[in-house]
């Protein structure tokens, strides 16, 4: 990030910028809360504009009020996943990506002889060998 | 009155300029932010949130913003289902100007609400002219970021009896605060 902000160009010499403590603060987890619900909204939104969908008609298809449409892409609308899947069994959206988050079982390393358990590997250590990956394109958002 | 853009945050998409009026050295929403930080500390948390996502993560698109007055570029920040605090802002593409804010409380009367909303649209109306006249009526992005940042809109901000500004803005959302008691 670039603060210009003292840039003599955009600010005369009365002139502070009072935001940079503002701007500096940075909640990690609200932000990234926010950050994924702007995120979604705008994927929809752009899903529409690319494919020449009017509100009106996502409203019809969808079965809401146009004003329901308003609100979801607003980016402050608190999705359920029911709505999520409903829109990506309607439209050729995918705004759920499940498929990055496929755990493979847990692996039990353990002698055969014995049967006795000698370590245990968390899933994040082993490679994934045959992921079995959601068809990912450029509407995919994980979430 | 004098009329200032100050930057007050850059990102990687969208440009974030406050409006300083007067000889203020503060901008308007400087002054409120600091006002407030106290008092509405959530609220304020989660209007930061979303101007830093604007900012540093996307171009934002317009279904992000209410317009009161879509000619002139006007409108209000979504950023929380509830707004309590309303920022009037101009969106100029990957250009934001912030203006004026007011907190919704308790007492807020929906006339209070009305004349606030008209002023400060009315100021931005002012200064979305001045630009697009500086930027000699291009809505070209890097015409009207010259244009700020050389301060040459300032001297063509017209006076407010200059303007007329239409009547028939749409607060849909204020009418339903209507039904409420003012």
């Amino acid at each position: 990030m670039k603060n210009e902000a003292n840039n003599p160009i955009n600010q005369d010499k009365s002139s502070v910028n009072d935001l940079n403590d503002f701007f500096s603060v940075k909640n990690d987890s609200k932000y990234n809360k926010t950050k994924k619900r702007i995120l979604l909204a705008e994927r929809i939104s752009r899903f529409l504009l690319e494919n020449d969908i009017s509100k009106g008609q996502f409203a019809e298809k969808m079965s809401v009020q146009p004003s329901v449409i308003s609100k979801w892409l607003s980016g402050t609308h608190n999705f359920t996943i029911e709505t999520l899947f409903d829109i990506e069994e309607i439209f050729p959206i995918k705004l759920i990506n499940v498929g990055g988050e496929q755990h493979a079982p847990n692996k039990l390393n353990f002698n055969v002889t014995s049967g006795k358990v000698l370590n245990f590997i968390p899933t994040s250590t082993i490679p994934f060998n045959n992921p079995v990956e959601m068809p990912l394109n450029n509407t995919t958002l994980a979430i | 009155m004098k009329i200032h853009l100050d930057c007050i945050y850059q990102g990687s998409f969208t440009d974030i300029y406050g409006v300083r009026t007067g000889e203020e050295n503060r901008t308007l929403f400087g002054a409120f932010i600091q006002k407030n930080l106290n008092l509405l500390p959530l609220e304020i948390d989660n209007l930061r949130n979303t101007l830093l996502v604007l900012s540093d993560e996307l171009s934002p698109c317009d279904d992000l913003f209410e317009f009161i007055s879509p000619d002139h570029r006007v409108c209000e920040l979504y950023y929380c289902p509830d707004k309590i605090i309303r920022v009037i802002c101009l969106k100029l593409g990957g250009i934001l100007i912030l203006g004026n804010c007011i907190e919704i409380i308790d007492h807020t009367s929906i006339s209070l609400l009305n004349e606030f909303i008209e002023r400060e649209t009315f100021l931005m109306i002012r200064i979305y002219n001045a630009i697009v006249k500086s930027a000699s009526g291009s809505m070209d992005e890097g015409e009207i970021k010259r244009a700020i940042e050389s301060n040459s809109f300032l001297t063509l901000i017209e006076e407010p009896h200059d303007i007329t500004l239409k009547r028939n803005l749409n607060f849909t959302h204020y009418e339903k605060r209507s039904q409420q008691p003012d």
